[in-house]
Parts: structure tokens; C-alpha cells; sequence
């Protein structure tokens, strides 16, 4: 597929998109960050939007959720235009959409077990047994019910992830957003995270968007891989498909390319005048 | 381009204050939902409070202390020592005692929670919050706020409680010529109940 046919792929609106994105527009300062983007998320898929980085996949992840709105274009997550939602329709959204954090952005003062419990002691009321049987049983999936006492300041940073990654699903959402879930995570770990969000999919049918940058997880997790780039959708497509794609975008993303169509370098002046050797050659 | 900056820099700082006004209405607003986290509202008149009591009842005594001392010299060049406990008490409950509480909750409570909310706003838990559908307004900011409007009062009686306490032993101590002062003109300046 030639780059041009790559960057025009047009994906075909699915009636049962639980994510429907179209001629997304947002420019943070002077920066255009989605040129009109369009995608789709499948219900019940697994999703990866992968891209170099600054490109805005954790912006895009925050359209989803309301935190930002778009200049233009809309957003749209079970139905609902989510820049349009008043705030209590808005936090009416969220309880149904598991996020998983960046850096696990667990709450310093809460015990493990009580960060986990967060969201249920808010929303739910549900006697004190049922709630520790709960939070118990997602801690045990993530392999952290042994931890259940420690403090966010006791843990490495894969444990860390582990339990914010807990917390996001202590609710059974609807749809999880996993921001780089797969960084600081050893092998094991690793695996069993991979494990776990496959079968969060398989038998609760939870649709997952997964920024990340880890091909070999994604390959083993991903039903649909979309890679953005300048703003646009230049590729998408099953991961295996994808990463063996002719397209410079895809050549240069997964060959980890210098040169392509995405430049490397930030924006700057020209190094030999910025350094003062411009005009002092010979 | 000077004038621009200046005129720029001065929108910012007008701009700042339009936030700050905006911040303050909101956390008004969030106070009623605010009443449904009522522990942590309790946790917070803990800290502004009582982790502020050491503090305040130290500063309360030196301060009434100080003040009896210099009253006492001044008022007793008139002869009227007998007036030293209203003239300090009344310092205190108009003018000392708000200001200096004021100025040792916002030093030692209010950097506390500033860096508080900093943290939690560079970790992304304020972000967190409300993605788990929890208004950091209502859930963080309010309830300090709250904290803060119930602790003040009750920080500010017991620094005037301090304050009185200090100038009478102050004052005792006086009376009793612990201080090495010759010159004591006999009369009871603060008088055992």
C-alpha cells in the first residue's frame, strides 16, 4: 500500500462503534495537535493507537473523557457527544469509563486497598464485606491482593501501575483508556497484564483503548492497531498488518527510523548558527 | 516594547486575579456538595486545626507576654498597672490575636495544603478524581476551605487564652519582684481569681 493510500485509508463508519471520532480539530497554543482525525473503536475490541511521541494520543484519550475539548469535529463515546454533556451527564459518562494513568496517579494518602476502593466508596454503597471481597478480587487479578496495606510511596513503579490498574477496572466499566500501561512492568508482570486485559475483553466484553508503544505486547493483545502522526490517521489496520505495511509512516514508526516523514528534531534554527560556526567554515 | 510587556504583564496579573475570583466562587459553590465528605472535612479540621495548636498557643504566650511587659512599663509611669489585663485581653481579642493567628495558620496550614494540592495536581490525582467522577472541587478544595473557616476562630481563642495567660504570669512574676525590678510600685497589676 502506497503512503498515500495509507494515509487516506478511510475507515468505514460502524454502527457499532462504541468510539466514534470525526474531523477531530485541536490546537494546544500554536500547536496543531488532530487535523481532522477520524477513527472508529469497535465495541468489545481492543484497540491500540500507537505514533511517535507529542503526537497526541493521551490528548486523544482526554477527548474521550471530557477533559479537553475539540476547536472542532466531534467525539462521540456510547452515543453521547461528550463535548456537549453537561457536567453531571459528563461524571455520569466517567463512571462508566475505566482510565488508566500515565504515571498510576494514585492517591498519596490511601492505602493500596483504599485507592482501590476509591471509586466504590464514592459511587456505591455497598456494605463493608462486599466492598473487600471486591477489591480484593482485583487485586488479586493484578497479583497485588498481598499489598493490599502498603502506601502508594511503598511501591515500585510496575506495582504502582498495577494497582491504578485496579482501581480503573474495580468497576467493571464499559470501556477501559490505558495510557502506556505497559511501561516499568517486568516480563512477568507484563504478561499478566496482557492476560488480564485480554480476559477483561473475552468474558466481560469491555472495549480497551491502549496507548502504547511496545509492538510484541500489542501484537499479542490488539484487534486493531491506529497509528496518528501529524495530526492525521496515516495507518491502521490488525498489528501483524500493520507492521508489515510499505508505507514511509510505518516503515519509519516501526523501524525506529531516523528519517521519514516524521522528523526527529523539534523545530529549531540551524544548529551551526545556533552553535556560532556558521560563516567561520575553512 | 517596554510599555507592551508592562501593559502584557499587567493583563496577566489582572487575568490571574479574574482566575483567583473565579477558583473562589467555584469553591464556594462546591461547599453544600462538599458536606457529603464529611470525613475528610473532618480530617482537615484535624490538620489546619489541631496540627496547628503547638504553634499557636506558643506564639499566643510570647506574644501576651511581651505585650504585658511593655504595657506594664508605660502604664506604670501613670499608675495604672491595675489596667494592664484589659488593656492586654482587649489588644489581643481586637488586633493581635486575628492578624498574628491569621499570618501562623496561612505559614504553617496553608503552604502545607498548597503543597498538598500541587502534589496532587503534578501526579494527576486531581485528574484522577475526576475521572473517576469525583469533583476535586468539592472532594479537596472545599472541605480545606471549610477546615479552615471552623479551625480559625477556635485557633484565635486560643491564642487570646495563651496571650492573657502569658501577660498575667508575666505580671505575677512581676509582682513578686522576680524580675529584678526595683522601681514596682506596689500596685497589683493582675489579681488571682
Amino acid at each position: 500500500m502506497s503512503h498515500d493510500q495509507t494515509a487516506s485509508a478511510k475507515h468505514e463508519p460502524s454502527s457499532d462503534a462504541l468510539v466514534q471520532v470525526r474531523g477531530l480539530r485541536t490546537r494546544i497554543g500554536d500547536k496543531v495537535i488532530f487535523d481532522g482525525l477520524d477513527l472508529d473503536v469497535p465495541r468489545g475490541s481492543v484497540t491500540a493507537v500507537m505514533g511517535p511521541s507529542g503526537t497526541g494520543k493521551t490528548t486523544l484519550l482526554r477527548h474521550l473523557t471530557g477533559q479537553l475539548r475539540p476547536d472542532a469535529g466531534s467525539v462521540r463515546v456510547d452515543g453521547e457527544e461528550v463535548a456537549k454533556l453537561s457536567r453531571r451527564a459528563l461524571f455520569a459518562l466517567r463512571e462508566r469509563i475505566g482510565f488508566l494513568f500515565q504515571n498510576s496517579a494514585l492517591l498519596t494518602d490511601f492505602s493500596v486497598f483504599e485507592n482501590v476502593a476509591f471509586p466504590l466508596r464514592q459511587h456505591a454503597k455497598l456494605p463493608e464485606e462486599l466492598l473487600r471481597d471486591i477489591v480484593l478480587t482485583k487485586l488479586q487479578a493484578v497479583g497485588l491482593r498481598g499489598a493490599a496495606g502498603l502506601m502508594p510511596s511503598e511501591l515500585s513503579g510496575g506495582m504502582a501501575r498495577r494497582v491504578a490498574l485496579a482501581r480503573a477496572i474495580v468497576f467493571d466499566p464499559m470501556l477501559i483508556l490505558y495510557d502506556e500501561p505497559f511501561v516499568g512492568l517486568d516480563p512477568i508482570a507484563l504478561n499478566q497484564v496482557l492476560r488480564l486485559i485480554r480476559t477483561l475483553n473475552r468474558t466481560l466484553g469491555i472495549t480497551s483503548i491502549l496507548v502504547a508503544h511496545e509492538l510484541a505486547a500489542i501484537r499479542q493483545v490488539a484487534d486493531r492497531v491506529y497509528l496518528i502522526a501529524n495530526g492525521k490517521l496515516v495507518a491502521q489496520g490488525a498489528p501483524d498488518e500493520l507492521a508489515h505495511q510499505n508505507s514511509p509512516w510505518t516503515r519509519q514508526f516501526f523501524g525506529g527510523e531516523a528519517d521519514g516523514p516524521v522528523p526527529f528534531h523539534y523545530p529549531a534554527p540551524d544548529y551551526a548558527t545556533e552553535l556560532g560556526f556558521a560563516g567561520r567554515a575553512q | 516594547m517596554n510599555a507592551n510587556l508592562r501593559r502584557h504583564w499587567l493583563l496577566q496579573g489582572i487575568v490571574s486575579l479574574g482566575e483567583c475570583g473565579i477558583f473562589f466562587v467555584a469553591v464556594l459553590g462546591a461547599l453544600p456538595k462538599s458536606l457529603r465528605y464529611w470525613r475528610e472535612l473532618c480530617r482537615q479540621v484535624w490538620f489546619v486545626g489541631a496540627m496547628s495548636l503547638v504553634i499557636v498557643m506558643v506564639c499566643g504566650l510570647f506574644v501576651g507576654m511581651v505585650l504585658a511587659l511593655q504595657l506594664y512599663y508605660t502604664l506604670s509611669i501613670f499608675g495604672g498597672t491595675a489596667a494592664l489585663g484589659t488593656v492586654v485581653a482587649l489588644s489581643l481579642f481586637r488586633e493581635l490575636g486575628p492578624v498574628v493567628t491569621a499570618l501562623l495558620v496561612a505559614g504553617r496550614a496553608g503552604t502545607a495544603v498548597t503543597a498538598e494540592i500541587g502534589l496532587m495536581r503534578a501526579t494527576d490525582q486531581l485528574d484522577a478524581m475526576s475521572m473517576m467522577a469525583v469533583d476535586p472541587l468539592a472532594y479537596v478544595a472545599s472541605p480545606r476551605f471549610l477546615a479552615g473557616v471552623i479551625a480559625m476562630p477556635l485557633l484565635e481563642c486560643v491564642f487570646n487564652a495563651m496571650g492573657i495567660f502569658g501577660g498575667r504570669e508575666l505580671a505575677r512574676a512581676r509582682q513578686r519582684h522576680l524580675l529584678g525590678q526595683h522601681d514596682f510600685d506596689g500596685h497589683v497589676a493582675w489579681r488571682r481569681p
